[in-house]
């Protein structure tokens, strides 16, 4: 980045309150932008089944297919968000987001966020219900983001995001070349953190723990297609998605299986990440 | 002359029409109604407004337990578990949000409005059987790597 592009940003910040992407994205305004094609990339036919249905019995389409379950905020202010819909919290004495060196520390937030199907498909789609919840901000969970001083206590196998790098420690440090990827990283940990809280400040637990295999999204700054998380494919994923204030907000896409009427959508575990 | 040739060259780039590219129909079409999308959208935006304020309200204006009991009476035990060493000798309070004991690490047992918990951690099962707290408020400190002291109602 040129050094001119940085005293724009300095001075666009220092200009005014409010960064540009503050309140910048609607949660609704999420849904245009997101990859439709990660739908249809993933669907296929697992088979089919019969089961009892009013009376009588009623065959239907096993599929699978990837479907959004979350969005997974990465930013290095404090407390600011690119949803405007997120309220004022109580502030609180911690450090902010910064980089020293290959570490680089955000702050993370995991919100459930299933959109409604906006109309009636001729081929069936496996997809939860739809939903909307605040399940994490890092901001008030600040010993265990900033220190990971009691997920000591507990044993997390070297579960990694292919060459990503690893889910724990769940804090927002990350040691990466790249802050792109250091910021698809802590997104990821934060959904770990939401999902599996072991002590840890959750607003409400966060049914679709990210895994290897299924798909993240990039919507800001720059809206990209739905990668495999893990994807190899490193240069790919970083090239011209650096953000200038350090934020990020991606859209979480979770691996289901549904046979409508004979089973409810299940979220698939984890597999090799595609290219 | 230069100027009126250059004039009448203008004039008929400007007045020259390019033949309109047209394609013919294939296949059976269906209007699109854009009213009707207009209202499906309109639809999940205030679908999704309204289900926004109820999950805030659900996720953050909501209290929160962890279902321990209250201690009865002052009791101090020892466990032996495995710890970190960067825990040994510091201390960790469990308690109701208002009323954690005095320790270098804060867990609230329960709160009456989550997003106002004033500590550093949730007593949720998992810890609190990792750490073998049985009621709420405990005090507790690292004696090794190997050892626990609990200090129940303390």
């Amino acid at each position: 980045m040129s050094l001119w592009k940085i005293l724009s940003v300095i001075a666009v910040c220092l200009l005014q309150d409010r960064l540009p992407y503050e309140g910048s994205i609607p949660a609704v305004a999420v849904i245009p932008r997101l990859d439709v094609t990660a739908v249809l990339r993933t669907w296929r036919i697992k088979g089919v089944m019969y089961c009892p249905w009013r009376g009588h019995t009623k065959p239907c389409l096993w599929v699978e297919n990837a479907y959004p379950c979350g969005l997974l905020e990465v930013v290095r202010q404090q407390f600011k968000s690119h949803l405007p819909e997120l309220p004022q919290f109580p502030l609180r004495t911690t450090t902010s987001g910064h980089n020293l060196g290959n570490l680089h520390f955000a702050e993370t937030r995991v919100f459930t966020f299933v959109p409604p199907l906006v109309q009636e498909l001729e081929i069936p789609i496996a997809a939860p219900r739809p939903k909307f919840l605040i399940n994490y901000l890092s901001e008030l969970d600040a010993l265990g983001w900033r220190t990971g001083l009691l997920d000591l206590l507990f044993a997390f196998g070297k579960d990694c995001a292919g060459n990503w790098g690893c889910y724990s420690p769940r804090s927002g440090y990350v040691e990466q070349q790249s802050e792109v990827i250091a910021a698809h990283l802590q997104a990821l940990r934060g959904g770990r953190v939401a999902s599996q809280p072991f002590g840890r400040v959750v607003l409400f637990p966060y049914q679709f723990e990210p895994r290897t295999g299924h798909f993240i999204q990039m919507i800001s700054p720059i809206v990209r297609p739905a990668v495999s998380i893990g994807s190899p494919d490193l240069e790919k994923l970083e090239k011209g998605n650096v953000s200038p204030f350090g934020a990020y907000l991606f859209a979480q896409w979770g691996l289901f299986d549904e046979c409508r009427h004979c089973l409810d959508p299940r979220y698939l575990p984890a597999r090799p990440p595609v290219k | 002359m230069k100027n009126w040739l250059l004039l009448a060259g203008c004039l008929a780039w400007v007045l020259w029409d390019e033949d309109v590219c047209t394609h013919p129909a294939r296949g059976d079409s269906t209007a699109v109604s854009l009213e009707a999308v207009g209202k499906a959208q309109d639809e999940v935006k205030r679908r999704l407004a309204v289900s926004w304020d109820k999950s805030f309200k659900i996720s953050a204006d909501g209290p929160y337990e962890s279902g321990l009991p209250a201690c009865g009476f002052r009791q101090t035990r020892r466990i032996r578990t495995q710890l970190p060493p960067e825990l040994v000798g510091k201390s960790i309070g469990f308690g109701p949000s208002d009323r954690i004991p005095p320790a270098d690490i804060r867990v609230a047992t329960s709160a009456r409005r989550i997003l106002e918990v004033q500590a550093d951690a949730m007593a949720d099962r998992m810890l609190s059987e990792r750490l073998g707290v049985r009621c709420s408020p405990t005090l507790i400190r690292a004696l090794s790597e190997v050892e626990l002291e609990l200090v129940e109602n303390p």
